[in-house]
């Protein structure tokens, strides 16, 4: 093959092992050393056998002992313990989607953040029912700011993004009585129902968490979605590039990590400063450079095309290269590790939120109001920590390859319009999608997403699964982490159309992209809800037939579990690569992967399989299940 | 003879309360490395180190501290120890221990304290 731009597991993994030998040598843990520590791990936490719900156990379902003290069996322990996982995910993710609607109640004219995409806003007010005609636009953002922020607790009804779903869906959601309400009364009613002495059915505590799965994923992530496009723009393709080789040698490193792209968009706009870039000269410094480590690096990325150093697993990486002068986070997925491991060498470790806070780290807490000095005074420490750089440690793996991301809805539906034949067809419609995978051009897609777990080699899952998959005409669309592993190994680029079958090649020819589309960061996935619906609709058959399937092969967080859950219950057929310390209890095992549980409310399921190869066999043949099932 | 053995048919969980248990009552703390049962995973399967009272420190010992007591245990007489720690060495489950702060070595005594502890009664002592 000719084609030289792809980067091997194993070259990832000597560069890892480089960075590793510069820790070393200062003294520096690292999470490969963590997981020898933690392992083997406990098998009652694993399996959900363990409650330590309340202060009479904690009680582990043993043969000699089958119920807890309060006499709840291993199903309602399993049970309790998974809704809470769905719960703090839920929260994570809502929170993540309340912080940017307090950011879009502060836009302004002429102010640090803005309405970037007001037909976006006009078109979500309209969806709302907000009079948007002759309204200022600024206006207009606190209005819906205000709605937003009013769907976290108002006390009836519905989330209104539930109207954007396929009416078939919304009547499977009102039949199983998982319509998500308000999104903190959702996960308040998860809390409650799992505080000791009320729900021990199994069957309860599934659906009430599948509810909770959507208040995140048609609720709190959908409104991060959203409104972060409204103000920081629509993403639209554009190129960029990828691995722990776009760290700068000559440059002020600025590493954004974490998942809110209120904080690094500031940073990003503060390091093209011009005062601030002749600061960093004076320092000796080239210039600055901004790249994205885990979700806020996608945020970045496809807006902004900032470079992506790595993912979830690669956040202590940036810092053993020795040449990171700061790494700024937002919240969610930093490892507390980052502060030591910052200590080792120069670096600066910069948490910005009162919910991230962590030992060993200079505070600058981000308010939206005061957002530009806030970013401002990052850039400046980052800049002035130049200087401390210790030259013996520098070692930026020469490892860099090139990415095409940013595939919003809006943007694959104008992409499909560059094919569609505009004097017979409608444009702005998934229906050129519909076309192709109807006559088996492409098989059909698979929507991958997640993070990495050390569980499974780190990126493997995510990486070969992907080159089956394309290889076998299945077109891939991906977030999080998972898009980061695709974009690190050079999957995200037009060259990587060689490694398809060749209905897909063609696809990609004709249409202009890669294979992977890079969708976003972990709240996007909420993207990939909208498009599956969209696509239901222009097919005119139900989400659960279109041969479409979601895969987390490497998951590590509730989070995750919350995508999970609205993503089945969306009726997507999901695939775990990782168990979801359910399989203690038979019950709940059967409720979520079984033929008779969630698949007759929702008509789709999980299948957990660690066997990576075998993982990537089922979703073909799932794929290939649904078609024939369409006589396809 | 007496020893601690590990049920065949018995899944252990890895939940550590043995190591807990046996690193408490004769370290008066808990630590992974105080204790004379460990727990290793191998390809993914989980087992219990235990001690198999083989005899081969006691035969290793220079000061002749480690002796067979009525019951089969070796056991090692904390006068006579100068932990050099060479039992540590050559302990084939690697359940001998000499811990930097402390001047002895110490092994199983198979007084069956983690046996109690384990919630999967994967453990157990027998004497033949």
């Amino acid at each position: 093959m000719n084609y030289d731009r792809l980067i091997s597991i194993e070259q990832m993994e000597q560069a890892t092992e480089i960075l590793l030998e510069n820790g070393r040598r200062v003294g520096a843990d690292s999470w490969q050393q963590r997981v020898k520590n933690q392992s083997p791990h406990c098998s009652f936490g694993e399996s959900g056998t363990c409650c330590r719900i309340c202060s009479m156990g904690p009680c582990r379902i043993t043969p000699k002992s089958p119920r807890g003290i309060c006499g709840c069996d291993v199903h309602g322990i399993v049970g309790r313990n998974y809704v809470r996982f769905t719960a703090g995910g839920a929260a994570a993710h809502s929170d993540h989607g309340r912080q940017i609607m307090h950011t879009l109640y502060q836009t302004k004219e002429g102010g640090a953040y803005q309405v970037k995409d007001p037909d976006k806003l006009k078109k979500l007010a309209d969806e709302w029912g907000v009079e948007s005609e002759g309204k200022d636009i600024y206006d207009l953002a606190h209005e819906m700011a205000y709605k937003g922020l009013l769907e976290y607790g108002k006390p009836f009804g519905e989330q209104l993004f539930v109207q954007r779903a396929p009416e078939h869906t919304r009547e499977l959601w009102e039949k199983a009585n998982i319509v998500p309400r308000a999104i903190d009364r959702e996960i308040s009613t998860s809390m409650h129902m799992t505080h000791m002495g009320n729900s021990s059915l199994a069957e309860a505590l599934i659906r009430q968490s599948l509810r909770t799965g959507l208040c995140d994923g048609w609720g709190g992530s959908m409104m991060g979605t959203e409104f972060s496009d409204v103000m920081f723009g629509t993403p639209k393709p554009k190129d960029t590039t990828a691995n722990i080789g776009v760290m700068e040698k000559d440059m002020v490193n600025i590493v954004v990590h974490g998942h809110d792209p209120s904080v690094s968009e500031m940073v990003v706009f503060y390091a093209n400063d011009p005062e601030m870039i002749a600061l960093a000269k004076s320092y000796g410094a080239k210039g600055i450079n901004v790249v994205g480590v885990c979700c806020t690096g996608n945020e970045v990325a496809m807006r902004l095309g900032i470079p992506m150093a790595g993912n979830f697993l690669c956040q202590e990486n940036v810092v053993l290269t020795g040449a990171c002068e700061a790494v700024v986070v937002d919240v969610q997925c930093i490892f507390p590790a980052l502060g030591p491991l910052s200590k080792c060498f120069h670096t600066k470790f910069i948490t910005t939120s009162p919910i991230a806070m962590m030992p060993d780290s200079d505070f600058i807490e981000f308010h939206e109001e005061t957002a530009a000095a806030n970013g401002k005074a990052i850039v400046k420490m980052a800049v002035e920590n130049f200087k401390n750089r210790d030259w013996d440690l520098v070692n930026i793996p020469n490892l860099k390859t090139e990415a095409r991301v940013g595939y919003s809805v809006e943007a694959i539906k104008k992409c499909l319009d560059g094919v569609t034949n505009s004097h017979v067809d409608d444009l702005g419609t998934l229906k050129p999608l519909r076309d192709v995978v109807k006559a088996g051009v492409i098989r059909g897609a698979v929507a991958m997403v997640g993070c990495n777990n050390p569980k499974v080699r780190p990126d493997t899952a995510h990486i070969e699964l992907m080159k089956k998959l394309i290889a076998n005409d299945v077109i891939v669309i991906v977030s999080g982490c998972s898009a980061q592993a695709a974009a690190k190994a050079g999957l995200m680029s037009l060259e990587a159309k060689e490694l398809c079958g060749e209905g897909l090649k063609r696809v990609c020819e004709l249409v202009g992209i890669p294979p992977i589309l890079h969708m976003g960061s972990c709240v996007d996935i909420s993207r990939m809800m909208v498009l599956a619906s969209d696509l239901a609709k222009d097919w005119g058959v139900n989400i659960s037939q279109v041969p479409v399937v979601g895969c987390a092969p490497e998951w590590m967080s509730e989070k995750a579990v919350s995508i999970g859950n609205y993503v089945i219950a969306t009726g997507i057929d999901t695939f775990l690569g990782v168990d979801p310390y359910t399989k203690g209890s038979t019950e709940v095992t059967e409720l979520l992967q079984g033929e008779h549980g969630v698949k007759d409310w929702v008509e789709a399921n999980f299948t957990v399989e660690t066997n990576i190869e075998k993982l990537g066999d089922m979703m073909l043949q799932r794929i290939e299940e649904k078609r024939a099932a369409l006589c396809i | 003879m007496k020893r601690l053995t590990v049920k065949k048919d018995v899944e252990c969980m890895a939940c550590l309360s043995c190591v807990v248990a046996c690193s408490e009552a004769f370290y008066k703390e808990f630590h992974q490395d105080k204790s004379c049962i460990r727990i290793v995973e191998n390809n993914g399967t989980v087992k219990p180190m235990v001690c198999i009272q083989c005899g081969k420190c006691a035969r290793e010992c220079p000061q002749g501290a480690i002796t067979q007591n009525a019951n089969g245990v070796y056991m090692i007489n904390k006068k006579l120890c100068i932990g050099c720690g060479r039992c540590k060495e050559v302990c084939p489950m690697g359940v001998c221990l000499k811990p930097d702060d402390s001047e002895t070595a110490s092994k199983c005594i198979a007084c069956g304290i983690c046996a109690k502890a384990c919630p999967m009664d994967v453990l157990e002592i027998v004497e033949s």
